[in-house]
């Protein structure tokens, strides 16, 4: 599903409680790109939330999985319910891969 | 709701002010009247819900048993509750939300964890929980809040068998309350929509995770039974095995505490009744069976036609939708002699509490065990119990909930030692 091309629609139709901010770092930009797949919206800012940009408790179990497929650590899932964001979830993946308790 | 019946035909509810759906109406009233009122004179009630969806109710026990045994004629893939009347969107995806053949491909391999003889072999493990959960708080005695104490006798009788670690047995019944009755003030966390969506958000998140270590590790239990099972000749995916831990949960949670609730109460209210029990604890099972009777945790189950059918001497069109009323069934004259009276000795006893047919409950044998070791342990540790304050009941038309029940004990081993002179 991830390889398909998918219809996205406009970031300024969704109501947003934040502004954009453009991705700093290669790990926030493979989320982005994530997030466009599942979320169907673009632009996605790295403080977007996930359930404001649309999504769904079920769409981040999906989400849940592709994640740590792409990224090979085993992300908890209160990471990506309770910090919704690419940043905090880019920040948590980076802790967890430096703990080396992942893969 | 409460529990009070007509005590005579001129406090029956007039038909013209009848309202089955307004989840209001079972916090603050007494929706018996109503059903009494519509059992005499209007089998088949036709009302809309706020959202414009129309749907007929069925009240007398043989129309009720007629609509749930007839699955060819009535879905289940729509929905089964009127809070989704307009449809349910993990219909067609769960145990409860499914017809055959895919229905049989779920239920068969996890009612097997649920059978009696499973129910009856974990029973000395679901004691221990029991003991644990009320064993210090009835020895202590004073006034114990009985409805929140209930809410966590759900995770003692199929925690382990879901395969719900103890470490979320506390916060999980919360959680899954919030989801059954978001608009309900004692659950609520902000509006009906945020509460609902925060209860979503914890139980898929908790449910993810376990998927994640199940599938690394199986074990015998629901989760793992459903991540093996063969789903129309594949396996469930993500989603489908998420939805139904969630129907599994939401159908033992939301419905075994709240008989807990109901059948305290009931002896609280009748000292007569709680003597009788006292002194013969040879009727702890059929006191089990009137709870489930008297409590019907479960007020309705939605289905919707899918060929046309009558209902009570009225024809039904593909597409309408049906109510069946089990709250209602369960005190119908008809079948029930004293149908408003809780005797605990009652021994013609066909209730509908576990609903009937292709989709009765598969976790009726547990609820039935832990019911009857809650019973024991209230037999042998209290004297007497009594209200002691106000109870409050559920806001919503779905599930019978009473969610404060303070109630005072006394413990037996508080009684004055007799002194013989």
């Amino acid at each position: 599903m991830t390889d398909t091309p998918v219809t996205v629609v406009p970031r300024g139709e969704k109501d947003l409680s934040s502004d954009y901010r453009a991705p700093g770092s290669a790990l926030e930009q493979r989320l982005i790109e994530m997030w466009r797949q599942h979320l169907k919206v673009e632009p996605i800012g790295v403080d977007d939330d996930f359930f404001e940009l649309g999504g769904h408790s079920l769409l981040a179990a999906d989400l849940l999985v592709a994640t740590e497929r792409e990224v090979g650590v085993h992300v908890p899932a209160s990471t990506l319910f309770l910090s919704p964001t690419i940043a905090e979830l880019a920040e948590a993946i980076v802790g967890l891969l430096g703990d080396g308790t992942g893969a | 709701m409460r529990m009070d019946g007509p005590t005579s035909d001129e406090l029956a509810e007039p038909l013209e002010t009848i309202d089955l759906y307004d989840p209001t109406r079972y916090e603050t009233g007494a929706q018996h009247l109503a059903w009494h009122r519509l059992r005499r004179e209007a089998p088949v009630w036709s009302q809309e819900t706020p959202d414009g969806h129309r749907f007929w109710s069925v009240t007398r026990y043989r129309d009720v048993a007629a609509v749930l045994m007839d699955d060819k004629s009535f879905s289940s893939a729509h929905g089964t509750i009127l809070a989704v009347a307009g449809g349910d969107s993990a219909g067609g995806r769960t145990i409860n939300l499914m017809d055959q053949p895919r229905h049989a491909d779920v239920r068969l391999p996890t009612m097997r964890l649920m059978s009696t003889h499973a129910a009856r072999q974990r029973a000395p493990q679901v004691r221990e929980h029991v003991r644990r959960l009320v064993g210090e708080r009835f020895d202590a005695g004073g006034v114990i809040d009985i409805a929140a104490l209930m809410l966590h006798l759900p995770m003692a009788a199929v925690g382990e068998t879901i395969g719900l670690p103890p470490d979320v047995w506390t916060a999980l019944p919360g959680w899954a309350m919030a989801g059954v009755a978001p608009e309900d003030p004692h659950f609520a966390e902000g509006s009906a929509a945020d509460t609902l969506k925060k209860a979503h958000h914890r139980l898929i998140a908790m449910f993810s995770e376990l998927i994640k270590e199940r599938r690394a590790k199986p074990t015998d239990d629901v989760i793992s039974v459903l991540l093996g099972l063969d789903f129309g000749g594949r396996p469930m995916d993500q989603r489908e095995i998420l939805l139904n831990c969630y129907s599994f949960v939401m159908g033992s949670v939301t419905t075994t505490a709240q008989v807990a609730s109901h059948l305290v109460q009931a002896l609280a209210d009748r000292p007569a009744a709680w003597q009788a029990l006292r002194e013969s604890p040879g009727l702890v099972p059929t006191a089990v069976e009137e709870s489930l009777r008297w409590a019907s945790p479960t007020n309705h189950l939605l289905r919707r036609v899918i060929k046309p059918v009558q209902v009570a001497g009225t024809r039904l069109e593909p597409g309408e939708l049906v109510a069946a009323w089990v709250a209602s069934a369960d005190r119908d004259e008809a079948v029930f002699a004293r149908p408003y009276e809780f005797d605990p000795a009652r021994t013609s006893n066909p209730h509908l509490a576990f609903g009937v047919g292709a989709h009765r409950c598969i976790g009726g044998p547990p609820a039935q065990v832990v019911l009857g070791l809650l019973l024991e342990e209230l037999i042998a540790r209290v004297e007497s119990l009594e209200v002691a304050g106000p109870v409050s009941h559920l806001r919503s038309n779905f599930i019978n909930g009473i969610t404060a029940l303070p109630v005072a004990l006394t413990p037996v081993h508080s009684r004055r030692p007799v002194v013989i002179s």
